[in-house]
């Protein structure tokens, strides 16, 4: 054993050396390497993690957005066709309020047109009402006047009526 | 047409692979298990192995220190790459122990991973095993033998070497200083061997320099049992105080007279010259050198990765404790029936034989790498090479990952529940159970 290991060169202070080399190593790579390494990994992932949260919010925002838009779309498209709808409405009623207007007015032009003519032959019936009773009475004046006979009867009769103006008129 | 093309092909692949030899021929390898030792501080011996993990944990604090300075919500180049990095390890890890477990265990797995692949990875570089400052093993052989309580090697009461060692060197023309391993360098070698009186050590020791350094033939040779043979031994010291003509430079290395200046050491007295020496001195341009290369790669060093699979050890278990409380040791000490008894004698023997596991995985790896690159740049430099770097690349990342891994294995399996009474294993009932041992781990 003792000679292997005089042969290898095994010796303790050199093996202690080393022992203390590495835990060195291990501090000086801790603070030079892997801690100002690790964080900078961690701190870039959790960018990254944050970027794509980021992104997913944005993108859910833009849907919402999307959405709402069309809703709103939607909404203004349904008032149009809502207010195309009434405004149809109206001027149907507008048009059918014309036309009974039109018809009532006609019917009472056309009424008063009818009254008048009644009225004025109603008028034209007392005048000649009242001529013909002069007539009658110049007529029963002449007959009473005179001796009557039947011809002579129709001859007065006659000559009044041909005296009158009343000629078929 | 196609076969010109695979002939050009050919012939460019073997001139490529000639002018590798040619050139960039590495120096035999010599192979040296452990890590050798650049300076001394206190107890400690700084070795290129330690030297080459510190500069690693340099490199990897400034860099991630640099990397990290000013992050972006909004990642950009170097951001990115280490953002990559790390974000690849937690998840590997998060995916195993669950995102809670994950991030607790997180770092210490990716530390693990990061000191080993940028270890692995930067013994790859072409100044490690390279560049170096020599030893001088000349006279360190001489001042070993002569030494009365030498550190390399094992003197016994009786006055023999309890134990062979073999000194590795290569002939150079200079020792000191800061050196580029040579191309083509030859090594050799000189092995004091087990009960070898320094005398006799010292008498093959003179044979080996004259046959290597003067050109002499001994009758018998260095490789043959026991000791050398006197008339060598005679020969090749007169050989030696002859070859060079006097007024020329010297050559060949003398064995000198004066009393040794170092203390601790005395006169050596050949057995076959029957004369004593004080030292040996080389020429100039002639020295029996190791280079000794400031980098190598960390974990080629055992020392090292049993130093990581201890840390490993000790993570798990603290996880274990600090998670189950007490209830942690139920695993290793359960004696409901002897079967269960013998099964946790089991798991404790388990987690202590990890750490050998885990050293010498990553050791065998990485050290087989390392030679095999040596040896391919001495016999084939060039091409075969490059193949060999893309793989040790691959096993580089492979063992950083297998260790890694298997510590994040481990350290799931410690934090779970067991045993009959609670068979939740939920991380829920954990902390129902637990909430102050779950409360410190954040």
């Amino acid at each position: 054993m003792d000679k292997a290991v005089e042969a290898l060169g095994i010796n303790l202070p050199q093996l202690i050396a080393q022992v203390a080399n590495f835990f060195v190593l291990l501090v000086i790579l801790r603070f030079t390497l892997y801690k100002p390494i690790l964080k900078m990994l961690d701190e870039r992932r959790q960018k990254i993690a944050e970027g794509l949260n980021a992104a997913e919010t944005a993108r859910a925002e833009a849907s919402q957005a999307q959405a709402n838009i069309q809703a709103q779309l939607d909404a203004a498209r349904k008032d149009g066709q809502d207010i195309v709808a009434n405004a149809q409405t109206i001027a149907q009623r507008i048009q059918t309020e014309a036309r009974e207007q039109s018809a009532r007015d006609r019917e009472a032009a056309l009424e008063r047109a009818r009254s008048e003519i009644q009225m004025e032959r109603d008028r034209a019936i007392a005048d000649l009402r009242g001529q013909f009773a002069d007539i009658t009475v110049t007529a029963a004046e002449r007959v009473i006047r005179q001796s009557l006979d039947r011809q002579a009867h129709q001859r007065i009769i006659d000559e009044t009526l041909a005296e009158s103006s009343f000629n078929g008129n | 047409m196609k076969r010109v093309y695979i002939a050009v092909a050919v012939v460019a692949v073997l001139a490529w692979i000639a002018i590798g030899l040619l050139v960039a021929k590495g120096p035999q390898p010599e192979i040296v298990v452990p890590a050798e030792s650049l300076f001394k501080v206190g107890p400690l011996h700084v070795t290129n192995t330690l030297l080459t993990a510190w500069c690693v944990m340099l490199f990897l604090a400034i860099f991630t220190f640099l990397g990290t300075r000013s992050l972006k919500l909004l990642p950009s180049g170097f951001q990115n790459f280490i953002e990559g990095v790390v974000s690849f390890l937690l998840d590997q890890v998060t995916d195993i122990a669950g995102e809670r477990n994950g991030r607790r265990f997180f770092m210490v797995v990716g530390t693990f991973f990061l000191f080993i692949i940028v270890s692995n990875w930067g013994g790859l570089l072409p100044f490690f095993n390279a560049i170096g400052k020599t030893e001088d093993v000349g006279h360190e052989i001489f001042a070993q033998l002569a030494s009365d309580n030498p550190h390399k090697l094992v003197l016994t009461k009786d006055g023999t070497y309890d134990d062979g060692h073999k000194f590795a060197g290569a002939k150079t023309d200079k020792s000191g200083g800061v050196v580029l391993t040579k191309s083509g360098a030859k090594a050799i070698d000189f092995e004091v061997r087990k009960g070898d009186t320094p005398a006799e050590a010292l008498d093959r020791y003179v044979v080996f320099l004259a046959e290597n350094f003067a050109g002499f033939k001994p009758a018998h040779s260095l490789e043959e049992p026991g000791p050398a043979d006197p008339a060598d031994v005679k020969a090749a010291f007169t050989l030696l105080g002859t070859v060079d003509a006097p007024g020329t430079a010297a050559k060949a290395p003398r064995l000198t007279t004066e009393a040794p200046s170092e203390a601790g050491e005395h006169a050596l007295k050949s057995a076959a010259l029957g004369q004593s020496f004080g030292g040996v001195s080389f020429a100039e341009s002639q020295k029996l050198t190791l280079i000794v290369p400031f980098f190598r790669g960390v974990y080629s060093d055992v020392n090292n990765t049993l130093a990581l699979g201890i840390c490993s050890f000790i993570i798990v278990e603290f996880w274990g404790f600090q998670t189950l409380g007490f209830g942690y040791l139920k695993k290793f000490l359960n004696f409901s029936s002897p079967i269960n008894a013998f099964v946790g004698l089991l798991e404790l023997l388990s987690e202590f034989i990890r750490i050998i596991s885990f050293a010498f995985r990553l050791f065998g790896n990485i050290f087989a790498g390392e030679v095999l690159v040596l040896m391919l740049t001495f016999l084939m430099p060039f091409l075969f090479v490059d193949i060999i770097y893309g793989l040790e690349l691959f096993v580089g990342f492979i063992q950083a990952a297998v260790f890694a891994l298997l510590t994040l294995v481990f350290a799931v399996m410690a934090v779970e529940h067991h045993g009959e009474e609670e068979h939740h294993g939920d991380e829920a009932s954990a902390e129902a159970h637990h909430p102050s041992g779950t409360a410190q781990a954040h």
